[in-house]
């Protein structure tokens, strides 16, 4: 029994250490030396369960300074693995302060995230000693007491009271350390990483990689054609027109590419459906996905029901079925549709018939 | 008692006017911005110089608004077939302004405002049976986004007659049912015929009746103010203190209710009702608010008269005068007699101007519909907007309240003859935008609500209207002093462009303003910025003066244009005492004239009547 539990035990401790040597490897530290800038300091690489890399992080211990006067900030900043800053951590004992040493209330703290979130702070083109009309401020014990001095035009950039930790911690956040953090992503890039990337919900992963596996003409690396079509097709619009504006169009060559395309048209938001058709009048479309797209014409706005003419106009050959699709509309009572057909396809070399016939019948209203 | 009749009284005149009908055609046309009960349908003139008419518009902010509702006499009863004039005003693909109409109580089919369809149509609303004298239209709104209706037509249902879309067939239309013209009332003759009762407006109405003139002020909103009123709340800009001219500014000083920012949710602090009390106390200007004038009557380049015609009413009216000011920010008036103007940017060649752009283009300043959100006490929602611009974690504005980057234009669309797409344009970013902040920023967001969203658009550029001299960059970085060196400006020469990222994310479609403030020395605007150059009669003040559009980057602030009006009256009363146009106050009186804005009255050989008492 005493075995067992001494076992037991052993296990448990075995376990535990199991546990701390893996959590220990869950992290990697970089001492960093910006020449002539700063002193090295460490900048840790944080990994996931999955052993992927997750973000960096720095524990900051600096002085926030004007003139001789000075205060220390105890901070933990972190970014996301392309440097974009992401949150900070301030420990329980050593809170931040502001004017006169007031601890900064949870609305400051919530001030704060969003003045370090804001990359395009006015914060980035000033000079610390542009801060403040000088010929008003007056110093205290602490420095950022300076009383109604501060510059109209950064005002709403900073916390009153805190108008140098703002700035401080602003150029922290957005400084160097976004380069060194770029570097270090690079160099330890995998396709694993990449796949991931194109898949996660932070937007600057989806670009970065889209860049890495998509060169100028739009040619895509084969290993990564699935997950570029899935941001073509996710919710995010604007990467999925990114895609989509570069793309090479041979991806677009056979029929079930091409049905691919029409579902995620017949999905995706009104402003991407536009700029879907723009390009699609550039593919030799299959008869099947022309003749969806003759069928769902009756759901569109006139908008799209135009831009989709367009796009099958531009087709060398019609199937029957397109053309008697059109031919409804072209003899239809709705005198707008009739007529946004003829437009279309009265100069069309190559029709049937019947469509050629009612298009010679056709009166403009 | 006397209240109850006067409303009774006025509403039977509103009955009158609203509803217009040709016995022997049985059609009775029903304008939609003079329904007696307007519930929380909001009046729209902006577009009167495309739909030559203004529209009733259910502004909720994302919560139906209340019924409008009417009262409309048939002559004949029998069966009618509805047609009802309206648009999808965000067919992206199916807008939000749905609304239904009921007809004695009962609902017509379909619901109107969600064809996908963004042009201005009538639309089949079915067969109505009308059995008695004095039926109910009632709007109900279904949405709080913006449905509107323009005008309703009741057509006898054995008559096949479809109405027409045409313009000119659409006017005649609603001539021949409402009696229009026929009805137009004289409005009598007035020294000065103000129109626009913006701040250049009011000033120069201001200005003119306390020298003596008779004025009338004519404004087609219901307040005055412009951009600086409840409804656009733009804050005045331009210094008062840094001019040539103390004089210049007092009545400026006079209509300013301090500075509550940019698009501040409480519409008091703009001072509507103050502006009306100084207008109110001024006995030489009759004011003529709801009023958009749409012609001009003109002969050997000189306005005789102007054509008004009521925003809610359609009451016209008829003003005849010997001077006009054209004070409307788009330059209407001096459209409408004829006027040089220019609309767009100059060249580099043509100006010799540094900022201007090497070729000529149509590229303008954009227009704000401001907003705000307040905090309340407990969790709300907002709808979803698939209709409106999209958002996302990549792209959207944290803001709680906007400022004037909340802008669209930019040559992408025709600030005049696209007002309403713009206006339409800024709604689509501001309900997309809160949407997602409601939806994604919960933390922010949740207990907080739209207080307030500008339905009329605080114009930035249009026209303007060519003077004896055009204001140059030049002009306005040298400080040169003309001889007739009137108004002081001091603003920066700020002109927007869209913000880089924005045009990122929506180009050609941009909403969102950057601008590079180019700091000036306070300089001086020549008088002969302020006259027509070919319109005998014709002033100008505000946004619409004789400049180029780089030197406009700079006089179009309201403090400046408010100066301008004071300037306008002045000169007024000058060309009215010896009898000669705004040209021969410069060419012949100019000593006098300037006598005037340098405050030294007693030097004028003819006395203001107010010195002479």
């Amino acid at each position: 029994m005493k075995k067992a539990y001494r076992q037991v035990v052993i296990l448990l401790i075995g376990c535990f250490w199991w546990g701390a040597l893996i959590a220990q490897e869950h992290q990697q530290v970089y001492t960093v030396s910006a020449a002539g800038v700063e002193e090295p300091y460490e900048l840790v690489l944080v990994y996931d369960s999955a052993q992927f890399p997750a973000y960096f992080f720095r524990d900051i211990f600096t002085p926030v300074c004007l003139d001789s006067v000075c205060k220390p900030v105890r901070i933990k900043l972190f970014w996301d693995l392309l440097g974009n800053y992401l949150r900070y951590e301030v420990p329980p004992d050593e809170p931040l302060t502001k004017l006169n040493h007031e601890e900064f209330a949870p609305e400051d703290h919530e001030r704060l995230q969003e003045i370090l979130s804001n990359e395009q702070s006015l914060l980035k083109d000033f000079k610390m000693e542009e801060l403040v009309d000088r010929n008003t401020q007056k110093l205290s014990d602490s420095v950022d007491a300076v009383t109604g001095a501060t510059k109209n035009t950064v005002k709403s950039e900073v916390i009153e009271g805190a108008l140098y930790t703002c700035y401080t911690l602003w150029h922290l956040a957005h400084g160097p350390v976004v380069g060194e953090i770029q570097k270090r992503t690079s160099a330890m890039l995998t396709d694993p990483m990449l796949h991931r990337f194109l898949r996660d919900t932070n937007f600057h992963y989806v670009y970065f990689a889209l860049n890495e596996v998509m060169d100028t003409a739009g040619i895509i690396h084969p290993d990564f054609l699935p997950d570029v079509l899935s941001v073509l097709a996710g919710d995010n619009v604007f990467a999925a027109r990114y895609v989509w504006q570069r793309i090479d169009l041979r991806y677009f060559a056979e029929r079930e590419q091409q049905e691919r395309l029409w579902d995620i048209f017949e999905r995706t938001p009104y402003t991407q459906q536009l700029a879907l058709l723009k390009r699609m009048s550039a593919l030799v479309l299959d008869p099947h996905v022309l003749n969806d797209m003759a069928s769902g014409l009756s759901k569109l706005n006139p908008t799209l029901f135009k831009q989709i003419l367009h796009v099958i106009a531009a087709q060398d050959l019609l199937p029957s079925f397109t053309q008697e699709k059109l031919l409804t509309y072209l003899t239809s009572a709705d005198q707008e549709k009739s007529r946004l057909v003829y437009e279309t396809l009265k100069n069309h070399s190559n029709l049937d018939e019947p469509l050629k016939k009612q298009l010679s019948l056709y009166k403009k209203p | 008692m006397m209240y109850s009749f006067f409303k009774t009284f006025r509403l039977a005149l509103i009955l009158f006017f609203c509803c217009g009908r040709l016995a022997a055609q049985e059609q009775i046309l029903v304008e939609a911005e003079s329904f007696q009960e307007k519930g929380g349908w909001v009046v729209d003139q902006q577009s009167f110089p495309v739909l030559h008419s203004s529209y009733l518009m259910a502004h909720g902010m994302g919560r139906p608004v209340k019924d409008a509702e009417t009262y409309v006499h048939f002559p004949k009863k029998g069966a009618y077939r509805v047609w009802v004039r309206t648009k999808d005003w965000a067919p992206y693909p199916v807008g939000p302004g749905k609304f239904k109409v009921y007809v004695d109580g009962k609902a017509l089919a379909p619901t109107f405002g969600e064809s996908g369809d963004s042009a201005w149509k009538w639309y089949d609303g079915g067969k109505v049976k009308v059995d008695r004298d004095s039926v109910s239209i009632r709007l109900q709104d279904l949405t709080g986004f913006n449905g509107r209706v323009d005008v309703m037509l009741f057509v006898d249902d054995s008559q096949q007659i479809t109405p027409p879309n045409d313009l000119v067939a659409l006017d005649k239309l609603r001539n021949d049912l409402l009696g229009l013209r026929a009805k137009r009332k004289e409005m009598g003759h007035y020294d000065l015929v103000v129109v626009g009762g913006g701040i250049a407006g009011t000033c120069a109405a201001i200005s003119a009746a306390r020298l003596g003139l008779k004025v009338a002020l004519v404004q087609d909103r219901p307040l005055l103010g412009g951009n600086n009123s409840s409804e656009v709340r733009v804050h005045l800009m331009g210094d008062l203190d840094k001019s040539y001219y103390p004089k210049l500014g007092r009545i400026v000083r006079e209509l300013d209710n301090g500075d509550p920012g940019n698009g501040n949710p409480n519409a008091k602090e703009y001072g509507d009702a103050r502006k009306f009390a100084i207008i109110k106390d001024e006995k030489n200007i009759s004011l003529f608010i709801n009023t958009h004038v749409f012609e001009a009557e003109t002969e050997n380049n000189t306005i005789h008269a102007v054509i008004g015609r009521d925003i809610e009413t359609n009451q016209e009216k008829r003003f005849t005068g010997t001077y006009f000011a054209d004070c409307t920010g788009d330059g209407t008036l001096g459209f409408l007699a004829g006027a040089d103007f220019r609309m767009g940017r100059e060249s580099k060649q043509e100006t010799g101007e540094s900022f201007a752009p090497d070729t000529a283009d149509n590229f303008t300043l954009g227009t704000s519909n401001l907003w705000a959100s307040l905090p309340v006490d407990s969790v709300t929602s907002f709808p979803e907007t698939p209709w409106a611009l999209p958002f996302s974690d990549e792209y959207h504005i944290d803001e709680v309240q906007s400022d004037w980057q909340w802008e669209t234009g930019f040559g992408n669309f025709n600030t005049i003859t696209e007002a309403e797409q713009i206006r339409d344009h800024n709604l689509r970013a501001i309900y997309g935008n809160w949407s997602y902040l409601k939806r994604h920023k919960p933390e922010k967001y949740a207990k907080r609500e739209l207080a307030w969203v500008a339905y009329i658009g605080g114009k930035r550029e249009s026209r303007r209207l060519m003077g004896d001299h055009i204001l140059t960059q030049m002009d306005v970085q040298e400080g040169k002093m003309y001889p007739d060196a009137t108004v002081t400006a001091t603003w920066t020469i700020d002109l927007h462009f869209p913000d880089k990222k924005n045009s990122l994310y929506f180009p050609d479609e941009e909403f969102f303003a950057g601008t590079k403030h180019v700091r000036v020395a306070p300089y001086t605007i020549p008088y002969r910025c302020l006259y027509s150059r070919n319109i005998n009669n014709l002033f100008m003040a505000g946004r619409d003066i004789s400049t180029t559009h780089v030197a406009f980057g700079s006089t179009r602030v309201m403090r400046t244009c408010g100066m301008m009006g004071e300037v306008v009256g002045m000169a007024a009363f000058v060309a009215k005492e010896h009898q000669t146009s705004p040209r021969g106050v410069y060419q012949k009186h100019l000593a006098e004239f300037m006598g005037m804005i340098k405050g030294e009255e007693s030097g004028l050989s003819i006395q203001p009547k107010y010195l002479q008492q």
